[in-house]
């Protein structure tokens, strides 16, 4: 009798307690061999990320052939579900994911395909051995000794995959302009800069497996004849970067990278150049830039990074999911994955699926899924209340409204709202969202991160920025929208890199549905969600102020006054709206409004 | 690419509807420049990698998503631009006021700003506290010409605004101006304004008064006829009539309206418009146009009860007709003078000095609301003016003089030309004999604001009282007086002024303009200067025929007003109190009409100038921000509530400031300190709105690794990298003159920026036709001038008596030096190459004129034997190639020099060349600063660098090629025969492969240059690399050998013959220097009996005889430098010690018996070669073995060494 016990130990796990309930299972593991009981044969392993974050720390056991998922797991539950069902054989199920009165791991699971995760929480990612198992490299060795470059690209171009870092160019075109520009030696450069506040595809991708990027990277490298690779990865990564680097040095170690690979004569070897964490190195002329120790400032285009890229050579750029698909793509073939998604928008896409919604975490959808089936279906809708908007693409993406929840998750449907389809964020907004806030919170984020190159990156989001704050505490005038709207035309016209071209966006999103928000905020000096502080007035009811005095003693500036058992009184002039008094009232006489 | 090659790549666009065909790799802004088209850059530098941030220069491109910048942008096929529609303008407008948004200073000060007339107080500040008084008055004469007038009565509304106050208290401006235009008019040639040809234009002014003097002093300058109509006998307007002499005296006024007068303006007196001549009498008599500045003489009526008694009288008038001469005697009289103005206070103190028994001053309002300045108020309580606020007369009560007073009551009427009736000779019956005997007034409390701004004067119901008076003057102000106008089609305002368009004071009759106070009601003479300035702009131009509209669009940012600033940012000012003028004491003042105020003196003034903050941006007059910003029409204000990076300015650098609040991070400094100059002490630092530019790792500049080049300076578009000229360092419009930098033998060009006369800054010129450096500079070129101590500058002739120099005449230091060098049969004159052609000319004539004498130089020592090498082999001079060759070289090959550190601008363009492209080879003993940008670098062993050379040329020589197959070069072969691979290894160290490397890499350039040092190179090694350079010449067109020279002018020495000179180990030469420290080179062995030179030296303080020579920026000459470059230096500047080369120098020749030594024949013999042609004899083959001697030597040379070295055996 043989149980698999796996340990979610990505980042998402550890944040949630994961390695306590870890060594507690190793524990017990390391005493039932000592006692070797029955015979049993017990393997605890870690795995990445197994995608329900929502429910961290995950166990999954695997026990007679059937795989039981136990969520926000502690080491007290990790015991019992050693004792009941490990060495029992009776499932704990009140911990059990889908069993009892928990929902079924179907509704989150069933709706996705998985091929970029497809290995993700399935495997130990700090061993070779597991994922050349699994089928790792096994795509790659194929194409090394039955594919010339051409028909690589050919497949990869016919399989319709596009670029998955945001912009969504098609892969094998960019590989083919690459292959064929001049120049040696060429370089390829795997983009795991991922700078989305929220977001985490990639870094689960390499936290989970990070075999699969290598894989995808030598099927690149081969097709465009490129010899030197990089992975530029954030330096706030370091579980990655950990995995990431035993992997290279375990596939060096198994001749899969360095000068003869296989012994088949094609050279290709990679190193890991970490990130300082500028949003901005994610673009790909500053990413070169960083590479080569210089500023990460972004240059015009062209020439294009394939003509001239990495100490000026030709160069291949690719995000980490896009460069996970690809041995999917070569073991199945180009018409698998096109099989899957839309017209022009092929496969899947990776998202994490965050906000107000009740089932969060790293998703995987075949392409053209509605917006609705994700939040509603996958994600279980909002806790409380309505949707509001779905933020996507992060800071350069936009907010599309709940009327536009039936848009497809393609390129192009996001892209006619006004959002884009970006790395993969997707922030579920409810009712409690001021969408100025929302805009606002973005434009800080890219305000701040902007190289500082372009006048109106640099200079002109910072105005936006004050704008908007200025709406949120009321300050806002008229002809601020057009401010706004001019600024962000400039901004999206004038600048040289993606950033700043899409800064803008969540403004412009939030004033194409939002506008009567932004209007009301600044006509009528009122914030309809009850965010903007500045906005809010505090008042107490005095039909149902009992005179406690909660209220006056949590007050923090003394601005509430009145007799005990009387109904006391709020001065507005001294409130600083921080809120307090609703926590202390417990006769809900405080009223916002 | 080949020539043909980038014919064959074009690539057909159009721009703005043109169709053009560019070289693939064009951008589109210079697709555009090729068709005239202009677009607009800030980040932008033709020197620098296009880098496409400010986005100033975007433009669109038909099929593209968003705009594109031109600067960055190639050109593709097809591709369609337009460079110009309403979305770019509105960008470009956009895009400049986010950049302001974030650019805090002053564009000019706010004095300047504020003051009607616009003079620029900050420049004659500048120019006082420098000394340069005639300057200043140059500088305000260009905005006002009545400076003497104006630094008496001026308001000063610049102090008002002066940010000095910040510190302590407001610079006195006014005191400064009135020093300089006094010290101009007692300097016995005051300034004159140029003035340009005649127009033959006629132009009436009407009125002389201040506007109308402006008005004809500038319509004069610009070359139009004037002629200046005035009713009343003499010019000067209200100055004469309005402003008592204690104010203004009477002989500086007439001093100023003499210097008007004096550009050639005629003055008709006693013409008084509408009585005497009308509009169309001008007309007829050939005026083209008008001025009206006809003043706001009336008098305001009080409008109270008995105002037409005798006794009463208008302050103008009253102040008019003192100025006419009327005799008024107040003796025991009690005056009421009503109103708060300066006419009221004029009124009232000079009452006082009529001798009035009290002069009270009854106003309406309190004191704080007083429109009299505070001085002047002041001034008039120490005299004993009584005042009374809140006051105002409501009704003046007349009594019939007794008999007594009606004696001397009429004969005040008299005189007071009063306008009431006729006085009846008794004096007695009649109430219109009746005078002035008491006042009613009643008292005021202050009300809501009126419409000026001030408190509205509300009486207070029933506290009427009395006052006794004998005479009330009314200065409740003034109307301009238009009633002879009645019936002209010019058209009067509500209020009874002119009417006139307020930019351009066109009236709505053609050619008639109008201004000063009949236009603008009773204001300040610097507004009716300002009137009659703007009104002589348009004149010109409607006599042009040109429209009104000004040429230059004016913008300008401001800090705001002092009281809105922040202390904090002005705490590191030292605290220095303003000077205040002294005052004759009160007895005095009143006993007459002597000037009250008594000016500064020179100290006090210039410590005043001192005090001035310098707030208006160094580089207002070139600011490319600035330009594009009054062009594309910017609302500076736009969001000008929004955060910006506020810093104070970055004074570390003692010549360089950094005002990163002025930043506007296009970057062109870090990129150009990086790019061109392999320095990066600049860089970008933060992210964001934070982002800024910086010296690296937040260091100080020079800690961070400057070099001072200054490159940044000259590269920033607005005023964020500044040179730092000193607390009053302007900023001033310079004039410039050429130069050639003396400090190396690269022979920089540059401009000499002067100000009055004198340098004050220097600017490296950028044209690759006229020079090395095509706007490259080193410190030594941009600060040297700096360096320069006006304490070790000769000033003055001197001669040793009693063992001390004492200054003497220069016809006793010159008589004295010739008695030197005539009493002795071994002089020696030894001149530097520092000294121009023409000096050495002079030196030698001087020495062919004496027995026994001979010329050389002593710092050419130094060169000797590099020199000597190079003579073997080449003509002379003996650099056939410039610094100019080597940005377009492919192959720079370096032998045994560092020109980073020797001659940085040579390392600079070698650098350049390296970034295009080229090779950059270096063979060297000790490591150079261009080892790291070396494609090939060859260390010898100390002293092995030749055997490297010799092993080359036998590698050159053999190549299997046979390119060097020619005559002469057997020879040559033969003499290197035995310097194989391997003897080259073992005496030089250097590897056989990396010989072949080396030999293959030139072998293969097609326009090699060898660049030698020959201070540090010795005859053979300067043969051999001529030898080297002279195999490579017979691919190029001269032999390419780069000869790096220690001065300037070496060259010129060297063409002179001026050869090196070895002092004598015995004898004691009677020693004439020039330029040259004989004695520090000597360690004092040798000592000059003359010495002739700009700054004091060793040899000069142990001269017999000191001759002041001029500075190289000051002394007209000529210089060779490297390459054959005739260079013309120091043009027009006038030499601090006033002597001209020729005068100092060719006293002495001529004293010596050099005959027809003048000016002309101190000309140059003309170029020593031309530019693009071979340098003398072109360099054949031939030429290598034969004269001067050259293979054999150099084999034997090379022989011998080798032997030395064991490497040959017999």
């Amino acid at each position: 009798m043989s149980t698999r016990i796996s340990v979610g130990l990505a980042t998402c796990g550890l944040a949630c307690g994961a390695q306590a309930v870890y060594d507690e299972l190793a524990r017990l593991a390391r005493e039932t061999s000592a006692q070797a009981r029955n015979g049993d044969e017990v393997t605890l392993r870690k795995v990445g990320c197994l995608g329900m974050c929502h429910r961290e720390p995950l166990v999954e056991v695997e026990r007679d052939g059937t795989r039981i998922l136990y969520g926000e797991v502690s080491p007290e539950i990790a015991a019992r579900i050693f004792e009941d069902h490990v060495l029992g054989g009776r499932p704990v199920a009140e911990h059990a994911i889908g069993l009892g009165t928990d929902e079924e791991p179907d509704t989150f699971f069933a709706p996705q395909t998985r091929i970029v995760l497809r290995n993700c929480g399935q495997l130990d990612p700090e061993d070779l051995t597991e994922a050349r198992a699994r089928g790792v490299y096994g795509a790659f060795e194929r194409v090394l000794k039955g594919m010339d470059p051409e028909e690589v690209i050919d497949t990869v171009t016919r399989s319709g995959l596009r670029g998955r870092g945001g912009a969504g160019f098609p892969t094998g075109r960019k590989w083919r302009f690459c292959r064929e520009a001049e120049g040696e030696p060429k370089y390829l450069v795997c983009n795991a800069d991922e700078g989305d506040p929220g977001a985490f595809m990639d870094r689960s991708v390499l936290e989970g497996d990070p075999h699969s990027v290598i894989e995808g990277m030598l099927i690149a490298a081969y097709a465009i004849g490129a010899t030197q690779g990089y992975v530029y990865v954030r330096a706030e990564y370091p579980l990655a970067i950990r995995h990431l680097r035993k992997a290279l040095d375990d596939a060096r170690a198994a001749g899969l990278l360095g000068a003869d690979i296989l012994g088949a004569g094609f050279a290709f070897d990679l190193a890991i150049k970490k990130g300082a964490g500028a949003f901005v190195c994610g673009e790909e002329t500053a990413l070169i830039a960083s590479i080569e120790g210089r500023r990460g400032m972004p240059r015009l285009r062209p020439p294009f990074p394939a003509q001239s890229g990495l100490w000026g050579r030709p160069t291949n750029i690719n995000n980490v999911e896009t460069f996970a698909a690809v041995p999917w793509i070569l073991a199945r073939g180009a018409e698998a994955f096109a099989a899957i998604g839309t017209d022009k928008s092929k496969g899947t896409k990776v998202f994490a699926l965050a906000g107000k919604v009740r089932r969060g975490g790293l998703v995987e959808v075949p392409m053209g899924m509605p917006l609705r089936e994700v939040i509603e279906g996958i994600g279980g809708g909002v806790p409380r209340g309505e949707v509001k908007a779905v933020q996507m693409g992060g800071p350069s993406g936009g907010c599309i409204p709940a009327s536009l929840m039936d848009t497809r998750v393609d390129y192009e449907e996001v892209t006619a709202t006004g959002a884009i389809m970006g790395s993969g964020g997707m922030v579920v907004l409810d009712e409690s969202a001021c969408m100025v806030d929302i805009a606002r919170f973005f434009l800080d984020f890219t305000q701040k991160e902007s190289c500082g190159k372009c006048t109106f990156c640099r200079v002109g989001t910072k105005r936006m920025l004050e704008i908007l704050t200025r709406i949120t505490e009321g300050q806002g005038q008229p002809e601020d929208l057009d401010a706004l709207e001019e600024l962000s035309a400039a901004t999206k016209r004038a600048s040289l890199c993606g950033l700043g071209q899409t800064a803008p966006n969540p403004v412009l999103t939030t004033l194409r549905y939002f506008r009567d928000e932004y209007e009301e905020h600044i006509r009528d000096k009122r914030c309809p969600a009850g965010r903007c502080k500045a906005l809010l007035t505090y008042t107490i009811d005095p039909e149902a102020c009992v005179g406690c005095t909660a209220c006056a003693k949590a007050c923090p500036v003394g601005a509430i006054s009145g007799e005990p058992k009387q109904a006391h009184v709020i001065d507005q002039v001294t409130c600083i709206r921080c809120g307090r008094c609703v926590d202390a009232c417990r006769f809900d006489a405080v009223k916002v409004t | 690419m080949s020539a043909a090659n980038r014919q064959a790549n074009r690539v057909e666009l159009t721009i703005d509807d043109c169709p053009t065909r560019v070289p693939e790799g064009t951008t589109i802004l210079e697709a555009a420049e090729g068709l005239g088209i202009e677009i607009p850059t800030l980040c932008h530098n033709q020197a620098l990698t296009p880098f496409g941030s400010c986005w100033i220069c975007a433009v669109k491109v038909d099929g593209a998503r968003t705009l594109v910048p031109a600067c960055s942008t190639r050109v593709v096929p097809g591709m369609q631009v337009t460079t110009l529609d309403d979305e770019i303008r509105r960008t470009r407008k956009l895009c400049l006021e986010l950049l302001l948004s974030d650019h805090y200073g002053d564009c000019l000060a706010p004095c300047q700003m504020t003051c009607p007339a616009g003079i620029d107080v900050q420049g004659y500040l500048a120019h006082a506290a420098r000394g340069e008084y005639r300057e200043a008055v140059r500088l305000i004469k260009q905005r006002n010409p009545l400076p003497l007038i104006c630094g008496r009565v001026c308001p000063r509304p610049c102090e008002d605004m002066c940010r000095r106050q910040v510190v302590d208290e407001p610079v006195s401006v006014n005191a400064v101006k009135r020093f300089v235009a006094d010290w101009d008019r007692s300097s016995g040639e005051h300034y004159v304004p140029p003035r340009a040809a005649p127009t033959g234009k006629r132009v009436a002014v009407v009125g002389g008064g201040p506007a109308g003097l402006t008005c004809a002093y500038f319509l004069a300058q610009r070359g139009h006829e004037v002629t200046v109509f005035e009713a009343l006998p003499q010019l000067g307007g209200m100055l004469r009539w309005g402003i008592p002499a204690y104010r203004l005296p009477r002989d500086i006024l007439d001093a100023e309206i003499d210097s008007i007068l004096e550009l050639g303006v005629r003055a008709e007196c006693g013409k008084r418009l509408g009585a005497d001549f009308t509009l169309q009498d001008l007309r007829d008599q050939g005026y083209e146009a008008v001025f009206l500045g006809l003043g706001a003489t009336a008098s305001r009526r009080m409008r109270a009860e008995g105002e037409d008694l005798p006794g009463v009288l208008g302050g103008t008038d009253f102040l008019r007709e003192i100025g006419l001469g009327k005799q008024f005697d107040f003796s025991g009289k009690k005056v009421t003078v009503v109103g708060g103005g300066n006419t009221a206070i004029d009124a009232a103190r000079t009452s006082l000095r009529l001798g009035a028994q009290s002069v009270t001053v009854l106003y309406r309002r309190s004191r704080a609301e007083m429109p009299a300045q505070d001085e002047e108020v002041q001034a008039a309580e120490e005299e004993g003016v009584e005042f009374h606020f809140l006051a105002a007369p409501k009704r003046l009560i007349g009594r019939p003089p007794s008999p007594r007073e009606g004696v001397k009551g009429r004969a005040d009427d008299e005189a007071a030309h009063s306008p009431s009736p006729q006085p009846s000779p008794t004096g007695r019956g009649s109430p219109a004999q009746e005078r002035l005997a008491e006042m009613e007034y009643e008292r005021m409390e202050l009300g809501e604001p009126d419409a000026s701004g001030r408190r509205r004067p509300v009486p207070i119901p029933g506290s009427e009282s009395t006052l006794a008076v004998d005479v009330c003057i009314a200065a409740i102000g003034q109307k301009p007086e238009l009633s002879l106008l009645a019936g002209t089609p010019l058209r009067q305002t509500d209020w009874g002024a002119l009417a006139s368009d307020p930019y351009t004071l066109a009236t709505e009759v053609e050619g008639v303009f109008a201004g000063g106070d009949c236009v603008s009601g009773a204001a300040t003479v610097v507004e009716a200067v300002a009137h009659g300035r703007e009104a002589a702009v348009s004149i010109d131009r409607y006599l042009h025929g040109r429209s009104f509209a000004r040429d230059e669009p004016v913008f300008n940012i401001s800090k705001g007003d002092w009281d809105k600033l922040d202390p904090a940012d002005f705490e590191h000012y030292l605290r220095a109190p303003r000077a205040h003028h002294s005052c004759l004491d009160v007895a005095q003042r009143i006993a007459g009409f002597d000037e009250v105020e008594q000016g500064l003196s020179e100290d006090a003034m210039r410590g005043e100038a001192e005090r001035c903050l310098s707030c208006g941006c160094a580089s207002a007059f070139d600011c490319r921000v600035r330009q594009l910003a009054a062009e594309y029409g910017v609302d500076p204000e736009r969001f000008a509530d929004g955060a910006r990076r506020k810093e104070l300015p970055d004074e570390e650098h003692p010549l360089i400031r950094l005002e990163s609040q002025k930043c506007i991070l296009c970057g062109a400094c870090v990129r150009v300190c990086d790019e061109v100059r392999d320095v990066r002490a600049l860089g970008f630092e933060g992210r964001g709105f934070a982002a800024r530019v910086r010296p690296a790792f937040g260091e100080s500049l020079l800690s961070a690794g400057c070099i001072t080049c200054g490159a940044c300076v000259d590269v920033c578009p607005t005023g964020a990298i500044v040179e730092r000229l000193g607390q009053q360092g302007g900023p001033f419009a310079t004039e410039t003159s050429p130069g050639v930098c003396a400090g190396c033998g690269v022979g920089c060009v540059y401009d000499v920026h002067r100000v009055g006369g004198r340098p004050l800054t220097v600017r490296p010129r950028k044209d690759p036709h006229q020079g090395p450096n095509n706007g490259l500079f080193c410190i030594t070129g941009r600060f040297g001038l700096r360096a320069l101590d006006p304490e070790q500058r000769i000033l003055a002739p001197m001669v040793r008596r009693e063992g001390e120099l004492r200054p003497v005449s220069l016809d006793e230091a010159v008589h004295r030096a010739v008695r030197l060098l005539v009493d002795t049969d071994q002089a020696l004159a030894l001149v530097s190459p520092h000294a121009t052609v023409e000096e050495m000319q002079t030196v030698q004539a001087l020495a062919g004129a004496l027995t026994g004498a001979q010329a050389g130089s002593l710092s050419a020592t130094r060169e000797q034997e590099a020199l000597r090498g190079l003579d073997r082999v080449l003509p002379r001079p003996q650099s056939p190639a410039s610094v100019q060759d080597l940005p377009g070289s492919d192959c720079v090959f370096l032998v045994e020099c560092d020109p980073q550190r020797s001659h940085p601008v040579a390392g600079v363009q070698a650098l350049a060349a390296r970034r295009a492209g080229a090779q950059l080879l270096v063979l060297a003993s000790e490591p150079t600063a261009l080892d790291c940008h070396a494609s090939l670098r060859l260390r010898s062993s100390p002293g092995g660098t030749v055997v490297v050379l010799a092993g080359l040329l036998r590698r050159l020589l053999t190549r299997s090629h046979g390119a060097y197959d020619v005559a002469g070069s057997d020879a040559l072969l033969r003499s290197v025969e035995r310097i194989s691979s391997a003897a080259v290894e073992q005496a030089a160290d250097v590897a056989p492969a990396e010989l072949d490397e080396l030999c293959d890499r030139l072998a293969r350039a097609r326009n090699p240059v060898v660049v030698l040092d020959t201070s540090r190179a010795g005859a053979r090694l300067s043969q051999a690399a001529a030898l080297v350079a002279g195999l490579l010449a017979t691919q190029a067109a001269r032999p390419p050998l780069l000869a790096l020279r220690p001065a300037a002018n070496s060259h010129g020495l060297t063409r002179q013959g001026l050869r090196p000179v070895v002092l004598p180990a015995a004898g004691h030469p009677t020693i004439l220097t020039v330029r040259e420290d004989v004695a520090a080179a000597t360690q004092g062995r040798a000592l000059p009996a003359v010495v002739a030179d700009a700054v004091w030296s060793e040899s000069a303080a142990h001269a017999q005889v000191v001759l002041p020579l001029p500075t190289r920026h000051e002394m007209r000459g000529h210089v060779y430098a490297t390459g054959g470059l005739e260079g013309v230096t120091g043009l027009g500047v006038q030499p601090a010690g006033g002597e001209e080369v020729h005068e100092v120098l060719g006293r002495l020749a001529a004293a010596c018996g050099v005959q027809e030594l003048s000016a002309q024949a101190l000309q140059p013999p003309g170029p020593m070669t031309a530019r693009a042609a071979p340098l003398g004899e072109p360099l054949s083959p031939e030429s290598l073995c034969t004269p001067p001697e050259p293979v054999d030597t150099y084999a034997r040379l090379i022989d011998a060494w080798a032997r030395d070295q064991g490497l040959l055996r017999d």
